[in-house]
């Protein structure tokens, strides 16, 4: 969907970073062979809440994101310009995989109805300085919580959506 | 069982400009043409009411973001 004219993202800024050249791979490829091993949840959680509860913050170095989706026409995307309303919700990428790897319930960890079946996941890798808010899934539709999550209170840059991909639990 | 009604697109385009309550979900409370408030409604992808009743789209009057 996303393979032509996508900006290189220079993650030099991340402790063990590298460039990703995401026009020539995936988001899921580039984590599979330790390119996107750069600095993905950099400030310590010091509370168990909710990530609308805390303060919000500007990205510090370069992170990756992932969110989980029923529909592929995801509509807090917007697919013009491959960015995220304002307000919407995502996980610290190493949060989203490790669920995907240790097959978790990607619902219970991120307590999402039941109705959402988890079908989509979107790579998300916003300029350094967004604005988020960061925290801990707390219960809601009769599941625990407890997964990390950010919400981007203004919505991301442009292109910072990198990859779509349909969710296959074997593959990560 | 649910019922999945979907909303109309000025709807849509107000809760899009809402935050969410999760990853891909919202709460809301839906108030009707003819007076009754349903509160504590889900909506998905911004577009979709999950209800316990059928209600035909064009008699929501107002929708709440909690």
């Amino acid at each position: 969907m996303f393979s032509q004219n996508l900006p290189r993202f220079d993650l030099t800024q991340a402790p063990t970073a590298k460039v990703v050249d995401v026009n020539i791979i995936n988001g899921k490829q580039a984590f599979q062979q330790g390119m996107l091993n750069i600095k993905m949840f950099s400030n310590v959680i010091n509370e168990n809440t909710s990530a609308d509860k805390q303060q919000e913050e500007k990205m510090q170095v370069q992170e990756a994101f992932i969110r989980f989706s029923h529909f592929e026409n995801d509509k807090r995307i917007d697919w013009q310009n491959r960015r995220v309303l304002p307000g919407t919700y995502a996980a610290p990428i190493d949060d989203g995989l490790e669920c995907i790897k240790k097959k978790d319930n990607i619902n219970s960890r991120y307590a999402l109805p039941n109705s959402l079946v988890i079908k989509f996941i979107f790579y998300i890798i916003p300029e350094i300085g967004t604005f988020l808010k960061r925290g801990i899934v707390e219960p809601a539709n009769n599941y625990l919580g407890g997964g990390k999550e950010v919400i981007f209170t203004r919505g991301t840059n442009n292109y910072s959506v990198l990859k779509t991909d349909e969710i296959g639990l074997d593959e990560v | 069982m649910k019922f999945k009604v979907k909303l109309t697109e000025e709807k849509i385009k107000y809760l899009l400009s809402k935050p969410e309550k999760g990853m891909g979900y919202q709460i809301v409370d839906i108030k009707l043409i003819d007076g009754r408030i349903i509160s504590d409604v889900t909506v998905l992808n911004g577009e979709e009411l999950e209800l316990d009743e059928y209600i035909e789209p064009s008699k929501i009057l107002e929708i709440i973001v909690r």
